[in-house]
């Protein structure tokens, strides 16, 4: 028996009316692998993120949930993948609905009678690191790490097996960024939480993936372990993207 | 976290709640002519409901005739003057409030249900569903509001009911090309994105995060309209084609007593007066509101 990944994206293309943007991408994410997607603004990558998370159908190619690709699901399967596949956006004033409570955004995705609901809410908050009494703030109320960690705990609710995180830190001070990755690092280690992280951010990758393949411009042009790409890139655009970030290698604070 | 979220927020983003509540409040304050609006407004929305009470011969609002008092200057007795038949003109203007404003509300509410509904459909799906629905709107739009409105009035019984009618299926095409541009642009935030990935269903999330978020500008829309709609059920009445005797209609009154305009000006000029200042204050209210809802604006 073959032991599907929990997500496949094999030759996708994908295109924004009759501009495409991704060509022909491969990749895959295991149960509980960390996989970066890394490269700039316009590389594609949030676009294949879209892919990943079934809110854009690929022109060519098939992304596949457990070995099926997504346009075959059934019903059951269709609710299976919503389950188990999570977004996790980049932190803006969006991310949560300004005029939902904290305590429904997180509650979205549950379904359960109201009191089971409330207890679930609280102890999701506490897990992402919130107090329980946030659950009645508006996001307007909370800072950036805040609802970051808000949107996580949204994802969490209904225990995902893979996380799509697009640039999950980027809009975020660096002090906060490290405890998000503390969280996201915890989430891994303990829940066995898959990742896919969309990032230009290579201090970002080191920390947390195992394997990184590198887009530019809407194609692949190097793939392997997160450790290798880093220390030697074999593409110059790759060595390029490294060189643009001077602190890695030296220790960043609460990086290290 | 030690940032205070009011210094990191976006101006370009509208608060959600009492936030946006305490905002209007305070911008439109600091608006004299707005304010001074809403207070007239809010006087005039309070003599409407409470005519009955309030007019000093109540039964002069409909049926009532005292050719006795036929056309009396205003006075002691009757502020505004009596009309042809006797009735006391301030009474009648105060019951005209009623049908006037009554008109306004029917046509507003329903141009804004069958508007928004169709606008936040088309923009949320988007695709085909989206072309059909705002190609039907062009239609509509297509055709000068008030003309079409008086085609409408003219095949029907004149009454209300038939300026309603008339004004609301030419008012909601607006309201439809608005909300749809909203929830077009609310279609793609984030969060709704998030609630698709739960696998929450579409029309739960049209009713749980797109509509919410695409009512404020139809609200503004709403009060810079109210105006215009007092205006059109004035000129249909006027014409003939709306309210009709006994019913007290600002239009209608002013149409009845435009050929004594020379001799006794107080017949039309009351109501006319009273179109002029209401519908003057629902336009310098929505200003106000539009004003208040730019983020520009913000202090």
């Amino acid at each position: 028996m073959t032991v599907h990944p929990i997500l496949e994206l094999a030759g996708v293309d994908l295109a924004y009316g009759k501009t495409t943007v991704v060509h022909g991408l491969d990749l895959a994410v295991a149960e509980g692998a960390s996989l970066a997607l890394i490269g700039e603004s316009g590389s594609g990558k949030s676009t294949a993120a879209r892919a990943a998370l079934g809110l854009l159908a690929p022109g060519a190619g098939e992304v596949r949930f457990r070995g099926t690709a997504l346009g075959s699901l059934d019903a059951a399967g269709r609710r299976a993948y919503r389950g188990a596949v999570q977004p996790v956006f980049q932190d803006g004033p969006e991310t949560l609905d300004p005029r939902q409570r904290v305590g429904s955004a997180v509650a979205e995705g549950l379904r359960l009678p109201r009191d089971e609901r409330r207890t679930r809410v609280r102890r999701l908050l506490t897990d992402v690191g919130l107090d329980p009494e946030l659950a009645e703030r508006r996001p307007h109320e909370l800072s950036g790490g805040q609802r970051q960690r808000v949107g996580i705990a949204r994802a969490l609710a209904v225990d995902p097996a893979l996380l799509v995180l697009d640039e999950p830190t980027s809009a975020l001070d660096v002090t906060v960024q490290a405890r998000i990755l503390d969280l996201l690092d915890a989430l891994r280690a303990e829940r066995g939480i898959a990742m896919l992280l969309i990032t230009h951010n290579l201090a970002v990758v080191d920390r947390l993936c195992d394997d990184a393949v590198v887009l530019e411009a809407g194609r692949v042009v190097e793939r392997g372990p997160a450790r290798r790409v880093l220390d030697e890139p074999q593409h110059p655009y790759t060595a390029w993207l490294r060189a643009a970030v001077p602190e890695l290698g030296g220790t960043l604070p609460g990086l290290g | 976290m030690s940032i205070h979220p009011d210094t990191v927020a976006p101006a370009t983003r509208l608060p959600g709640g009492g936030a946006l509540a305490r905002r209007l409040v305070r911008v439109v304050g600091r608006d004299t002519l707005a304010a001074a609006s809403a207070v007239v407004l809010v006087v005039i929305v309070l003599a409407a409901l409470f005519a009955p009470w309030i007019a000093p011969f109540p039964a002069d609002g409909t049926l009532a005739t005292h050719p006795a008092d036929r056309l009396s200057a205003p006075g002691a007795e009757h502020w505004f003057g009596t009309d042809q038949v006797g009735r006391d003109l301030l009474s009648r203007v105060l019951y005209g409030a009623r049908t006037s404003l009554g008109i306004a509300a029917a046509v507003l509410v329903i141009s804004a249900l069958v508007g928004v509904t169709l606008g936040v459909v088309a923009g949320f799906a988007g695709g085909w569903v989206r072309d059909v629905i705002m190609r039907v709107t062009d239609v509509f739009l297509a055709f000068p509001a008030l003309l079409l409105s008086l085609a409408l009035a003219s095949i029907l019984r004149p009454s209300v009911q038939t300026t309603i009618i008339a004004i609301a299926a030419t008012w909601w095409p607006w309201y439809a090309r608005l909300s749809a541009a909203v929830a077009a642009g609310v279609r793609t935030r984030p969060y709704v994105d998030a609630a698709r990935c739960l696998g929450v269903h579409p029309i739960r999330i049209v009713g749980r995060h797109v509509l919410p978020n695409s009512l404020t500008p139809v609200l503004v829309q709403l009060s810079l309209d109210a105006g215009g709609v007092i205006l059109t059920a004035a000129s249909l009445s006027y014409l003939g084609l709306g309210a009709t005797e006994p019913t007290s209609e600002w239009g209608l009154m002013v149409q009845s007593g435009q050929s004594l305009f020379t001799t006794h000006w107080w017949v039309a000029a009351f109501p006319g007066l009273a179109i002029l200042v209401t519908a003057f204050c629902f336009n310098m209210l929505g200003e106000g509101l539009r004003d208040a809802l730019d983020p520009r604006s913000a202090s």
